[in-house]
């Protein structure tokens, strides 16, 4: 068991150390459930510009880069 | 011995990789373009941005150095993940520098450099940048493998061989899928890993407690592995070195940087770092706890630790404590959720190195001497035979390239290549409106020489270390020696030189150019 001279000597890790924990486990939850949502949105919209752009245009990277958005 | 059982942990491991290379692959129809694969046609939302840079940015690689600097630092061990996160936080909150990126539009941050400082300048950044990159990641590989074999127990003649199976399963879905593969398998493989990661670290708090885990690091390192300020071997320069290559890590390392270029907009790149920010004390804490714990247990002796450094040829023994700790307290049926976790951290990684980097030589080595812009299918395949070959490099580099010393250390000297002058000519390039090619071009080969220099010193030049009494220290019964850069200017101090010569350089260069009207700022 922690004795209090120990969490007041050493308050800063053992903090950190909990939120760590608590943090992360929440997180790990969290985006989980919510980025499941974003890759199935992902893919339905690269799906609809799949569908309304043909396929082998010349490649557009870099000539203005600083114009497109 | 390893708790490892093929039957039940194996079946647990195959059949995680199983279902992350079905969906890895299965995702390769959605790749049309070539904004789709190097960037998922920036389509990338919040949560998924998040669950990808956790996974990319922890690898077993990461867990072996952050777990090494908890054995061999205690706690102040993890002040690079808190500098981190504090970068991040502060980069992705104020939009320093990310949001004029993520604003231009560009899948590259040398392509920002191209209207700023020219093509030659965009060339030679994406040279060192690929030079870095690949250094940096050939040793994750090798060490990488060499967790398995401890924790497992699996014999090292199969080292290499489960090593290029792991690659080989890698580069298949990040050829077919590019960024979109990369996204979807990262998502999977944040959940496996982040389950494992946290089952893990309670079971060792459960089995040594707290106390003992504080109990220790005062035992070996007394206030100094609290505090990295007051620890001999660390000190100011060590935070101060850590910031520093943090925080320019946050600005433009590849695979941080592709997650900002990858997102839908501006606002959801910034919103991925603030998101992501802690997760970096979390993994450095982490595999920290984990290598305190492995020095507070009594059967992790230092001959045991040197027998196994011996086996696999490496110098440097302290890397082993943690797997070796692993394998003895990881019960089975665990062992299997810690493997799969492990290999999913890797996997993540791995891929995500593969593809940011080929998007480099793909986009700014090769595309700037172009003369006509390829169709869309042939720089789909020009950027999956990209890959295939850093792929290679790998494997190769991986089997060749041996460790001295500490890890971190070794990956942030290497970054510092092209971090410190990418990190000043992006900063540059947005805020400062005199800076031209001239002092881009002195930053970028002042970076580069520098870490360079210092790498190759670490490698040919030796010097023996001497204990207090200038007798001769003795390891593995040879003379223990340190490389010459090491020993005598210190790893933080040649990073904190590099990034001081580096903005010199810059200012420098771009003052003794004679101003000219055609000077473009981005913003």
């Amino acid at each position: 068991m922690l004795n209090i001279s120990t969490i007041t000597e050493h308050w800063f890790w053992l903090s950190i150390i909990v939120a760590v924990i608590v943090w992360y486990s929440t997180i790990t939850i969290y985006v989980s459930i919510r980025g499941a949502f974003d890759i199935k949105q992902m893919f339905a919209r690269l799906g609809r510009q799949s569908a309304d752009s043909p396929n082998d245009t010349p490649s557009d990277e870099n000539p203005e880069p600083l114009n497109r958005k | 011995m390893t708790h490892f059982s093929w039957l039940i942990d194996g079946s647990i491991v195959g059949l995680y990789i199983l279902a992350t290379m079905i969906a890895g692959i299965m995702v390769r129809k959605y790749v049309g373009k070539v904004e789709h694969f190097i960037v998922a046609g920036r389509e990338m939302d919040v949560y998924l941005g998040i669950a990808s840079l956790a996974a990319t940015e922890f690898g077993i690689v990461t867990c072996m150095y952050t777990a090494q600097a908890g054995y061999t630092r205690g706690f102040s061990g993890a002040i690079p993940g808190i500098c981190m996160a504090i970068a991040m936080f502060v980069v992705g909150y104020t939009g320093f520098c990310v949001k004029p990126l993520r604003d231009s539009g560009v899948m590259t941050i040398p392509e920002m450099f191209e209207k700023r400082f020219g093509k030659f300048v965009r060339w030679l950044a994406g040279v060192v940048i690929v030079l870095g990159g690949l250094l940096n990641m050939g040793v994750f590989l090798r060490i990488g493998g060499q967790f398995l074999v401890v924790c497992c127990g699996m014999n090292l003649d199969y080292l290499e061989i489960a090593m290029t199976v792991l690659l080989v399963g890698v580069a298949v879905y990040t050829i077919l899928g590019g960024m979109l593969s990369v996204l979807v398998t990262d998502y999977l493989q944040f959940i496996i890993m982040s389950v494992g990661l946290l089952a893990v670290t309670i079971l060792i708090l459960y089995k040594v407690g707290l106390t003992s885990l504080i109990t220790t690091v005062h035992q070996h390192f007394g206030p100094g592995g609290f505090n990295p300020f007051v620890n001999r071997e660390l000190g100011w320069q060590f935070v101060l070195s850590n910031l520093l290559t943090n925080t320019a890590a946050v600005l433009t390392w590849q695979t941080c940087i592709a997650r900002l270029l990858s997102a839908k907009d501006t606002s959801t790149g910034r919103k991925v770092y603030t998101g992501t920010a802690f997760f970096f004390v979390c993994r450095w804490v982490i595999p920290g706890i984990w290598g305190i714990a492995a020095l507070a247990s009594a059967a992790i002796t230092p001959d045991a630790l040197s027998g196994i450094a011996r086996t696999m040829g490496e110098k440097d023994s302290s890397l082993f404590a943690m797997p070796l700790y692993l394998s003895a307290v990881v019960p089975m049926g665990m062992m299997g959720i810690l493997i799969a976790a492990m290999l999913a951290a890797d996997m993540s990684t791995d891929s995500s190195y593969m593809l940011t980097w080929s998007s480099v030589i793909y986009n700014d080595i090769l595309a700037p001497f172009r003369r006509r812009p390829w169709s869309e299918k042939k720089g789909i395949i020009v950027n999956r035979f990209i890959v295939a070959l850093i792929g290679l490099f790998l494997l190769f580099w991986g089997l060749w390239y041996k460790l001295e010393g500490n890890v971190w250390e070794y990956l942030q000297t290497t970054g510092t290549i092209y971090l410190a002058s990418m990190s000043t000519l992006l900063i540059a390039c947005c805020y400062w409106k005199r800076a031209n090619n001239w002092g881009a071009i002195a930053a970028i080969v002042v970076g580069a020489v520098m870490p360079v220099l210092a790498l190759s010193l670490n490698l040919f030049v030796k010097v023996p270390v001497l204990d207090a009494a200038g007798q001769s220290l003795i390891e593995n019964g040879l003379p223990k020696t340190a490389g010459w850069a090491a020993h005598h200017i210190g790893d933080a101090w040649v990073n904190i030189g590099t990034y001081a010569a580096v903005a010199v350089a810059m200012i420098v260069g771009s003052l003794l150019k004679p101003c000219s009207a055609g000077t473009k700022s981005p913003n």
